[in-house]
């Protein structure tokens, strides 16, 4: 059984990656704030119940996630879930690499890789609806496995590959299209001639 | 906590998405078996594993969610296909990207307070629930 007189020791130091997290779940540096603190003392207080020697950043995202969605969904704004029967696997990157222009030896995939700024990745990832938000997160940012996001979530295995299969999808899906409206991509973007001699 | 997790190799990762593949263009056609629409490049016979199968376990590659096996092949493909290595790199760039732009420090002022409130936290319980 673990000691709470460790837990600031352990724990402490986990704190950018929950924080990090908790801003992309409630989309506000407050809320996060609140969250996080809120996830801390939950923590603290079941520490007792953590096991030594397991994953102790599983555990503390498992708080975070609960925390979440106990006490701040009611709050959020819910997106809207997306339609994704029409995107395909790898979508943005067939939406740059298949579209008119883009030509020989050019890049096209990098170059957009360089437009799309932080706003665009954030407010994309902020679009997804929770579940897939949630998968992704902890996939692609915090790289748990899918057995970890399984325990994390409290859901199957396969439920984990399904959501983030659509996740992924959703995100690159958000991507392209924050992309064409800031005209970074798509028919409004003219890709700067290249220097010639 | 077992490392292992249930094969996804059988049907790749998804769940009531209909049709294989769906890399392609025309992924939509109804009844296609991991055809010649599924592959990128054209020249899967020239290849340990067609593109189709490489694409489809792209995820699970990058998730270090499949088989040692099945990455070995998919090195392999990779490094001879062209396309593929394209695709696989820009999944793999956009990922950094995402994991990059989200992660950040938490603020000093967030430590403090969560210091603070754990030493209450503390204070209050004195050390009761520690047997």
């Amino acid at each position: 059984m673990a000691d709470q007189a460790d837990f600031a020791d352990l724990a402490m130091p986990l704190m950018s990656s929950l924080y990090s997290a908790a801003l992309r779940m409630t989309r506000n540096p407050s809320d996060a704030e609140d969250l996080v603190q809120e996830a801390y003392l939950r923590a603290y207080r079941g520490f007792g119940g953590f096991t030594e020697g397991t994953n102790l950043k599983a555990w503390m995202y498992r708080i975070l996630t609960n925390t979440f969605i106990n006490s701040y969904r009611a709050k959020q704004r819910r997106p809207t879930e997306t339609d994704l029967d029409d995107v395909e696997d790898l979508y943005l990157y067939h939406r740059v690499h298949d579209a008119p222009g883009n030509g020989l030896g050019t890049s096209a995939e990098d170059d957009l890789m360089s437009r799309l700024g932080d706003a665009e990745i954030t407010e994309a990832l902020e679009s997804l609806s929770e579940n897939f938000r949630i998968a992704v997160l902890l996939a692609d940012v915090e790289g748990f496995s899918y057995a970890e996001i399984a325990e994390i979530l409290d859901i199957p295995i396969g439920t984990v590959m399904s959501r983030l299969h659509r996740g992924r999808k959703a995100l690159q899906k958000a991507l392209y299209e924050f992309a064409v409206d800031r005209g970074l991509a798509g028919e409004r973007f003219v890709p700067k001639e290249p220097a010639s001699s | 906590m077992s490392e292992r997790t249930e094969s996804n190799e059988a049907s790749g990762p998804r769940e009531g998405d209909a049709g294989g593949g769906g890399v392609a263009d025309g992924g939509t056609s109804p009844a296609t078996v991991a055809g010649p629409s599924d592959r990128v490049c054209g020249e899967a016979a020239s290849h340990h594993l067609d593109c189709g199968s490489a694409l489809r376990d792209l995820y699970g590659y990058l998730d270090g969610e499949i088989t040692e096996e099945r990455r070995a092949g998919i090195r392999v493909h990779i490094e001879e296909c062209g396309p593929c290595l394209e695709a696989f790199d820009f999944e793999v760039e956009l990922r950094q990207l995402v994991a990059r732009t989200c992660q950040c420090d938490a603020p000093d002022a967030l430590r403090e307070r969560v210091a603070q409130a754990l030493r209450e936290c503390e204070d209050d319980t004195g050390g009761e629930e520690g047997g």
